[in-house]
């Protein structure tokens, strides 16, 4: 169980609780304002980035403090995680309302306008004024069927991108996103190291090395280069401590010998987010 | 310590570009904030830690606005 199950799961993953999607909790944080806010400063969330940044290359005394000021901010405004493809469409299938957006990593790092792989749930932006300052984002907006986003879903996930639940306001979840290597939260964390903005899944991989092949076409789907290949047995082998249980890899395995198990059950992975 | 200086006179049409962006390895650049009307389609060196100083986003550069600067 991650620390936001304990908070806010009641005993189950946290994303599987209605509660957190409803609409209570919605008008109660005022999450209205805060995606407004949020979207408008999105560019002056840099600043925080670049000082982070600095103290890091600079190897300040001060960057484990900073950077553990960063992550509680961050938790308790805008955090993560990272979810398999069953768990989103779990979630696809709770949601009244499922809207594509462009996605504003994207637009942040490859300078793309119009790149819809994220999926705004619960909240419709468009009747909302929360994207009032953005015309190119509020043109781009498409509402989508359940089935129309499972189908996305599975397409993405055959692409090898990884999904992540996303909240506004902890505990409010507002969003699911398909990443890559040009999604800033990947970026920070993953790429750069320079603080947690999100939590890897409840689940971690495992290869049946009976089944395995050393095809090693699942190498090649995993964002997080947690597959490793020995050539002297021909097996793929999974880092379990780099692993970070999205499951894309299982999309490209013909012998489907990648299975997907509970982080929780392996006593020194549970407190590994 | 390595920095990038972006000569905001001469990067212009920096949203039509992005050469720069599609040059970095390592991530370096972003572009601010591609849709609000303030800042818009500046490109900021923000990760630095990540830069190797390969000089490639130098060398694409068609208006020569990034200098490299040990």
């Amino acid at each position: 169980m991650c620390e936001l199950c304990i908070k806010h799961g009641e005993g189950k993953k946290w994303y599987e609780v209605m509660k957190n999607y409803s609409k209570e909790l919605y008008s109660q944080n005022n999450v209205e304002q805060f995606m407004k806010d949020f979207f408008l400063n999105f560019h002056k969330e840099f600043n925080g980035i670049i000082k982070l940044d600095a103290a890091k290359r600079k190897r300040s005394i001060v960057y484990g403090f900073i950077r553990k000021m960063a992550t509680s901010h961050m938790k308790k405004n805008h955090f993560g995680q990272i979810i398999p493809l069953e768990d989103a469409e779990m979630i696809i299938d709770m949601m009244q309302s499922i809207t594509r957006v462009p996605c504003i990593c994207r637009g942040l790092t490859r300078g793309e306008k119009n790149a819809r792989y994220c999926f705004a749930i619960g909240v419709d932006p468009s009747p909302s004024d929360i994207l009032g300052d953005y015309p190119h984002l509020k043109e781009n907006l498409e509402t989508l069927t359940r089935d129309e986003a499972k189908k996305l879903l599975r397409k993405f996930d055959q692409e090898g991108l990884i999904h992540s639940i996303w909240t506004f306001k902890t505990p409010f979840i507002g969003g699911i996103c398909n990443c890559d290597r040009d999604c800033l939260a990947y970026r920070i964390q993953v790429t750069a190291d320079l603080m947690q903005i999100m939590f890897k899944g409840e689940y971690v991989a495992e290869i049946d090395l009976d089944q395995c092949v050393g095809c090693r076409s699942c190498q090649k789907l995993c964002q997080f280069g947690a597959i490793e290949f020995s050539s002297s047995n021909l097996k793929c082998y999974i880092n379990p401590m780099k692993c970070y249980g999205c499951g894309v890899c299982r999309s490209a395995c013909n012998k489907e010998a990648i299975t997907l198990n509970d982080r929780n059950q392996l006593p020194e992975l549970a407190g590994v987010w | 310590m390595l920095n990038i200086k972006i000569d905001r006179n001469k990067c212009i049409n920096a949203l039509d570009c992005l050469k720069c962006i599609d040059a970095c390895r390592s991530g370096v650049l972003l572009v601010l904030s591609p849709y609000a009307e303030v800042a818009k389609g500046r490109i900021k060196p923000v990760i630095m830690s990540m830069c190797t100083g390969c000089g490639e986003c130098q060398r694409v550069c068609p208006a020569k606005a990034i200098t490299m600067i040990k």
